[in-house]
């Protein structure tokens, strides 16, 4: 046995994030760490990687009790993480990462020749795609979760684990991750996974864990459990994972895209979304579609094309032009453009909507107030009341929030870029929902995701990309495979 | 979580504590002279500070308020001299004191520099162009009536205690019951998430630095009526106080943070700290040293409050 935890509580205040942690992982295994956000899978790793300290527990690393005041003491023992934003320094070299802080000095130097034979020595070892002399940043995410894996494997760790690696990883790096994590595996080394992506588990795990509530509620091996009893785990309830959406007619068309290009990824694009209907755009990472969204918001110039508007040529050269003409935007990424962590959840949700709530500049608390308490409400955000900071709600109500901000605006054509991501199954649900309502009021919306099923259960027409281009339409209840085909491969329908 | 109410209070505990402690230690503090001259010695940098307050919730900075203080006060006793009433010359100083404001905030916007750089750079060019204008000399003669904005009472109140009430009083208002404000604060929270919902990102952090400009040539004046000159050398380092009084109460370089309240008891605490210093007859050297200890354990405290929200 590598690590045996048993009993582990952490309060933050007065908050509890952990009553009952409990997990045992042994060497060679992959451990898959299940459970809704909030759960307190994080809080769990948190302290087995040092980088917080159990309040109570027995918490024993290959059979002795230990107590890790930091990251280091972790590391020492063996254990590392590998974080969902890389902790590297983006100005070195891949070499010069894998040993940093370990550095093995001549008389205060570092011998460079000698850094970079062991970092090729290693990167070929286990054949990560990797250049040892190229700088960090000019690295894709799943090429700085590389480095972090070669540095964990350079300091003899004996137990990794992993948070979350492939939630922005394209199906080709994800391949590789499980391919680097296999070979740990077979190198007896212990392997703790956290993912959301309940498709991908299956490839790769041994057992599995689930949490809820801060509470382990369920261990055993993965290939004793059914996909949705480990749902019901997760969630506590019964929840169908395949979401059924009622189809419903569509109305007129709200936005039309005509001929949009923009040097060098969007190449003559033309669609049009009507009142009513969820239009699904898909293709892999890189195709363009978050470019697409973001020509489409007006935040990047377009070179040329028209988009018009419930019929209207609309000029968008800014966001604030966008909202003007009733589009929102629910970026891929909420903590760095669709939330201030740092303000409350209240001022987060008419963040777009001032003008809603205001007169002559002047804020009107009591309509303010109202507006925060009824998106709340409908939204069901998990949270004491609207003073709450936004970065401390959980991801799924992070998400809420987001788009809150939105409906608080009362935008009628909704950009959704990948709207389930790092969300868990309930709170995913939660959104397709809510786009589902926003499509019956009448509204318009544009959902980008990489999530296949996703698309094919949600959307009612599917487009999709690749390298800048539409390569062909789909409609609802086509097969993931025909999205795939369309997205990796070159002939068109069109 | 909630911050405890008395982590809170902490700054003006502090405040209330330094206030009693000099009360016991000296009996010359709690007199009517040395409360009006400390309000006096203050009200310059409180004005200039409760400026800085709102370009630091915004994520930015402003370097060059001493310069703008100068430029503005010789300007504006300029007008004076030049045989405009008095009420013209003050609109001239807090005039050109917003100009300058909004010209650091065009560059920071439209040119996209760092503040930091873009407002010491307009520190050294507004001080030199005081310079220039004054061929170095001060701006004398200034008409007697001048001295009520610095050194005028209305009954035993100091007048300067006035204005900064009613400045302190707007810029709170604006801060938190009023569309700019709120862009501010989101602007300095996540400048993306702020332009990504469609708020005139530019326009408003340039109003905020106009704000703060108008404010410092105010300052300017008030500097300029308690000296009865205007003098091309004055406010020289006058922004590190005001910055310090700015995150002494809480605001956060970082942006997003930041209030009047904080801002005036930060302010006070400096305030106090060199009054007492000077009442005691500890040197001023001693007296630097002290206030910037403060600065660093301010901060350090209020770190440490919020590492412990998290």
């Amino acid at each position: 046995m590598l690590l045996q935890l048993e009993g582990i509580q952490k309060r933050f205040g007065g908050v509890v994030a952990l009553r009952q942690g409990t997990l045992r992982v042994n060497s060679g295994e992959v451990h898959l760490l299940m459970g809704e956000n909030g759960a307190g899978k994080s809080t769990l790793m948190k302290i087995v990687a040092g980088m917080q300290t159990a309040d109570e527990g027995r918490f024993l690393w290959r059979g002795q009790p230990v107590t890790f005041r930091s990251p280091r003491d972790a590391a020492e023992a063996g254990i590392s993480m590998v974080h969902q934003e890389s902790l590297l320094a983006p100005h070195l070299t891949v070499a010069e990462n894998i040993f940093l802080g370990r550095e093995n000095t001549s008389y205060g130097f570092v011998p460079r020749e000698r850094l970079l034979q062991e970092a090729r020595h290693l990167i070929e070892q286990y054949g990560f795609p990797l250049r040892a002399e190229t700088q960090v940043r000019e690295l894709s995410p799943a090429g700085k979760q590389m480095v972090e894996i070669c540095r964990a494997i350079r300091h003899g760790s004996s137990l990794l684990i992993f948070d979350e690696p492939t939630s922005s990883l394209s199906e080709a790096e994800t391949r590789e991750v499980f391919r680097i994590v296999a070979q740990l595996k077979a190198r007896g080394v212990g392997v703790i996974y956290i993912t959301h992506r309940l498709d991908e588990l299956r490839t790769i795990g041994d057992q599995v864990t689930v949490l809820r509530d801060g509470e382990t509620v369920h261990t055993s091996a993965l290939a004793d459990l059914s996909m949705d009893q480990l749902i019901k785990h997760m969630v506590g309830r019964e929840v169908s994972q395949v979401y059924q959406r009622a189809r419903m007619e569509r109305g007129k068309v709200r936005l039309k895209v005509q001929g949009l290009s923009r040097a060098p990824l969007l190449r003559d694009i033309s669609l049009e979304v009507h009142a009513g209907e969820i239009l699904g755009i898909g293709g892999l990472i890189g195709a363009g579609r978050t470019e697409l969204c973001r020509a489409i918001f007006g935040i990047d110039r377009i070179d040329a094309g028209t988009i018009e508007v419930d019929g209207v040529v609309r000029a968008i050269g800014s966001p604030r032009e966008a909202v003007t003409a009733g589009i929102a935007y629910i970026t891929e990424d909420r903590q760095k453009t669709g939330l201030a962590l740092g303000l409350p959840i209240g001022q987060n949700i008419t963040l777009a909507s001032l003008d809603r709530v205001s007169q002559y500049g002047m804020l009107n608390q009591a309509a303010e107030r109202a507006v925060e308490t009824k998106f709340i409400e409908r939204l069901r955000v998990k949270a004491a009341n609207a003073r709450q900071l936004v970065g401390r709600l959980s991801g799924g109500n992070q998400q809420k929030i987001a788009i809150a901000k939105w409906l608080a605006r009362e935008a009628n054509i909704f950009l959704f870029d990948e709207p389930t991501r790092g969300i868990d199954v309930g709170a995913k649900a939660e959104v397709f929902a809510l786009m589902e309502d926003l499509a019956k009021q009448g509204a318009a919306i544009l959902m980008v995701s990489s999530e296949l099923p996703e698309l094919v259960q949600v959307a009612d027409r599917i487009l999709v990309m690749r390298q800048g281009q539409l390569t062909g339409e789909l409609q609802s209840g086509c097969s993931q495979e025909e999205i795939m085909h369309l997205a990796a491969f070159k002939e068109s329908v069109h | 979580m909630r911050t405890s109410l008395w982590q809170r209070l902490l700054p003006f505990l502090t405040l209330i504590a330094l206030f009693v402690g000099l009360i016991i230690a000296t009996p010359n503090f709690f007199t009517q002279t040395n409360l009006s001259s400390v309000v006096r010695q203050t009200a310059v940098i409180n004005i200039m500070a409760l400026g800085m307050t709102m370009v630091i919730i915004t994520g930015g900075i402003d370097l060059s308020v001493g310069s703008i203080l100068a430029l503005a006060g010789c300007l504006g006793t300029m007008t004076m001299t030049s045989g405009w009433p008095v009420w013209v010359g003050i609109a001239v100083g807090i005039l050109v004191g917003c100009l300058a404001g909004l010209l650091n905030g065009a560059l920071t916007t439209r040119l996209r520099i760092n503040p930091f750089i873009v407002t010491l750079g307009t520190l050294l060019i507004i001080r030199g162009a005081a310079l220039i204008l004054t061929n170095g000399m001060p701006v004398q003669n200034v008409p007697k009536a001048f001295s009520f904005l610095g050194e005028g009472s209305i009954g035993p109140v100091p007048f300067v205690l006035v204005i900064l009430l009613v400045i302190a009083l707007i810029v709170h208002v604006i801060l938190e019951r009023t569309k700019l404000g709120r862009y501010a604060f989101a602007i300095g929270s996540n400048p993306d998430a702020a332009f990504y919902a469609g708020i005139p990102v530019k326009f408003h952090t340039t109003v905020i630095y106009g704000i703060c400009g108008m404010l410092t040539g105010l300052a300017g004046m008030i500097e300029s009526s308690r000296l009865m000159t205007g003098q091309p050398t004055a406010g020289q380092g006058y922004e590190l106080p005001a910055i310090a009084a700015v995150v002494i109460g809480g605001g956060s370089l970082r942006g997003g943070e930041g209030s009047v309240v904080g801002t005036l008891i930060g302010a006070f605490i400096m305030g106090l700290l060199s009054n007492g210093c000077d009442l005691l007859g500890i040197q001023p050297f001693v007296q630097q040293a002290t206030i910037g200890a403060v600065i660093i354990l301010a901060v350090s405290v209020d770190e440490l409050r919020k590492r412990k929200m998290t």
